[in-house]
């Protein structure tokens, strides 16, 4: 598996499926039993200052300050008091924290929270930075912000590693995709690869109940009722055909939706398939 | 150096704003040291005093009252202050009262009456009542034995040497331990129970971080373990030397405000803060130890409480070493505890200095080091398989 520079990698997986194993193996937490892990064509290790984690957990101290926390990690990191001191300023700004740096984390709110974990990330600039669930129980306007945030350091040449279950935000902000289940590499490609090709799906509405010789179909699903889930390869037909088959039965059409299949329906065709396999 | 700087300032931060470790820290053991000392003052005074503090008032105008009174001044046994009115007998004061009656000379003529009455504090042990009883009857023995010697035209070595026959007894004793007393006890005792409580503070907060990744950041740093590990001990160990210095203050400068005896600070302090020292590195030792082996803060919380009170149950801290039996007091010394106090009374009660309680802290930097080896081997252990 490759993640090239300035490329937005989203990693997918169930449950237990060994994201944050991975991540620990990238970061040199974790040394691998088998294999190897390159960075920029050196082995994973610890204290490497280009490559950065945002952890799943809130890893800083609730009874210090943003301000006093950024400090302490950047003193880890390296920095002399006086680059630090600059840093930490820098950094307060870039991330929104000017108004509550001087509060205790422990009063800070979810959002807040997720940022402070960010901010302490940014401290090295890293060339990679890697994520690990950072939107969990996050608000929608802490998540835009951070999303753009993380979209503006990508601009600036940042490589960003990304695992979230909230696939709808994956399929939007990653340009690549990696799907791990049962500690195994699934899938692994452009987003828009993937997606290209799925199946095409007409969603309709009827005011009455489908011919069996149509609702019998592998390619028709029951959604609800009197709502139909139509997978278009399957069926073999195009959109027209069937529209005018379903009017020919006379059936009226009350609401009619066409797509693709979306990620989350990829995600659970991949995964399902390998655990069954 | 600089991270050390700053782990270390963080560490004492984190604390300061943590009352309720504090509060276990501090003020637990000092109201531990305030109750035990004042509510076991009688019990150790029983133990360490060779005389028994009493009341003597002589009502009989006969001379023979007044010497009989004198005979019982004599007797090492008894520590008698006179009195003419009614003394009140207390634990605190004086636990018996020894009355010369006016009825002394013609009950002493076998004229019938009761020349002698004692009256006993209630809390005095019964073994001391007969103590003071035969004490009494000696003395009455030597008074009566006088007089006859006299009469027969003998003097009073006479009638202790000759009649008496003193000589005839040989007793022997070893020169016993000084016994702490009630303060010399239980400051120490309880400051060494509160300076391994710093096990709770350790221990939660290690896990703590490493199940909010804190560690595993720091470490992503480049930040080696051992400067995480020596960052967070470090203020537990001065945490540990204020304790001694509060808990010591409060012997000498606070207990005697309540009544009890000054804890007498005239000691070695060289021996005083060396075992003080090792007794802290014994205690974050074990610390280390819960932290490295405990899964959850609940583990750890319990763990180190338990560890706690059945090193302080079984090192001589709530029931004194001296006073349990022979095995007992052997198997006492399993606990860290009972080396830390052994190393305490060393200095506080028995005049040694640094080269007297080397033993004892050699034993407590041992229980360090082991403990801190058997931490390293659970943190890789844990490291590797889970």
């Amino acid at each position: 598996m490759e993640l090239l520079k300035g490329d937005i990698l989203g990693l997918v997986g169930p449950n237990g499926a060994g994201k944050t194993t991975l991540v620990s193996l990238i970061v040199g937490l974790h040394a691998p039993t088998a294999g190897s892990i390159m960075i920029a064509g050196q082995a994973a290790r610890l204290g490497r200052r280009d490559l950065a984690l945002v952890p799943q957990e809130y890893a800083f101290y609730g009874r210090l300050d943003g301000r006093e926390n950024l400090r302490y990690f950047a003193f880890a990191a390296g920095f002399t008091k006086a680059d630090a001191r600059a840093r930490v300023e820098q950094v307060i700004l870039e991330t929104g924290l000017a108004e509550v740096a001087h509060k205790r984390v422990a009063t800070y709110s979810g959002g807040l929270k997720r940022r402070l974990n960010f901010a302490i990330a940014l401290l090295l600039r890293p060339q990679l930075l890697i994520l690990d669930e950072p939107t969990a129980n996050v608000d929608p306007h802490s998540r835009a912000l951070l999303l753009a945030q993380l979209r503006q350091l990508n601009h600036e040449g940042v490589t960003i590693l990304y695992t979230s279950h909230l696939l709808s935000e994956v399929e939007t902000f990653c340009r690549s995709l990696a799907v791990i289940n049962q500690g195994r590499l699934v899938w692994r490609g452009a987003m828009g690869e993937l997606l290209a090709g799925q199946s095409q799906i007409l969603h309709v509405q009827l005011n009455g109940p489908l011919p069996q010789a149509l609702s019998d179909h592998p390619g028709i699903t029951r959604e609800s009722e009197g709502s139909w889930r139509m997978d278009l390869d399957l069926l073999r037909r195009t959109p027209a055909e069937i529209l005018s088959q379903l009017e020919g039965s006379g059936l009226q059409i009350q609401q009619i939706k066409y797509g693709q299949r979306q990620l989350e329906e990829v995600f659970l065709a991949l995964t399902q398939a390998e655990s069954l396999s | 150096m600089r991270i050390l700087i700053a782990s270390v300032y963080k560490e004492c931060v984190l604390l300061l704003r943590d009352w309720h470790a504090l509060l276990v820290l501090f003020a637990m053991p000092t109201l531990f040291v305030l109750i035990m000392s004042l509510a076991l003052q009688g019990r150790f005074a029983d133990h360490r005093q060779a005389q028994l503090p009493g009341w003597i008032s002589n009502h009989s105008d006969a001379s023979g009252a007044a010497d009989f009174a004198a005979e019982l001044l004599q007797n090492p046994a008894l520590d008698l202050a006179s009195t003419q009115v009614t003394p009140e007998l207390s634990l605190q004061e004086r636990l018996y009262w020894v009355r010369i009656t006016e009825n002394f000379e013609r009950a002493f003529a076998g004229a019938g009456g009761v020349g002698v009455e004692i009256r006993f504090a209630l809390e005095l042990p019964l073994r001391d009542q007969i103590l003071v009883q035969a004490a009494v009857q000696e003395a009455f023995a030597y008074f009566s034995t006088t007089l006859i010697a006299e009469e027969m035209g003998y003097d009073r070595d006479y009638a202790r040497t000759e009649l008496l026959k003193e000589g005839l007894i040989s007793i022997s004793a070893p020169d016993a331990p000084p016994r702490p007393t009630s303060v010399q006890q239980n400051v120490p005792a309880w400051l060494i129970f509160a300076m391994f409580f710093v096990a709770i503070p350790i221990s939660t907060t290690v896990i703590q971080e490493r199940q909010q990744r804190t560690l595993a950041r720091l470490q992503m740093l480049g930040v080696p373990l051992a400067i995480v590990f020596l960052g967070k001990v470090i203020p537990y160990f001065l945490i540990n030397q204020l304790q001694l210095l509060a808990m010591l203050a409060i012997g000498r400068w606070i207990l005697p405000l309540l009544g009890a005896e000054s804890l007498n600070l005239d000691v070695s302090l060289a021996g005083l803060l060396w075992i003080g020292c090792s007794t802290s590195v014994a205690a974050l030792g074990c610390a280390s130890l819960v932290a490295a082996s405990a899964r959850s803060l609940e583990q750890a919380t319990v763990i180190s409480g338990a560890m706690n009170i059945l090193f302080a149950a079984l090192g001589g801290i709530m029931i004194p070493r001296f006073i349990m039996p022979s095995l007992m007091q052997d198997i006492a010394l399993a606990s860290p505890m009972a080396w830390a106090l052994e190393g305490f009374l060393t200095v506080l009660v028995r005049g040694g200095g640094f080269l007297d309680v080397l033993g004892s802290s050699m034993v407590l930097w041992t229980c360090g080091a082991l403990t801190g080896v058997l931490s390293i081997i659970f943190s890789r252990w844990r490291k590797n398989y889970e």
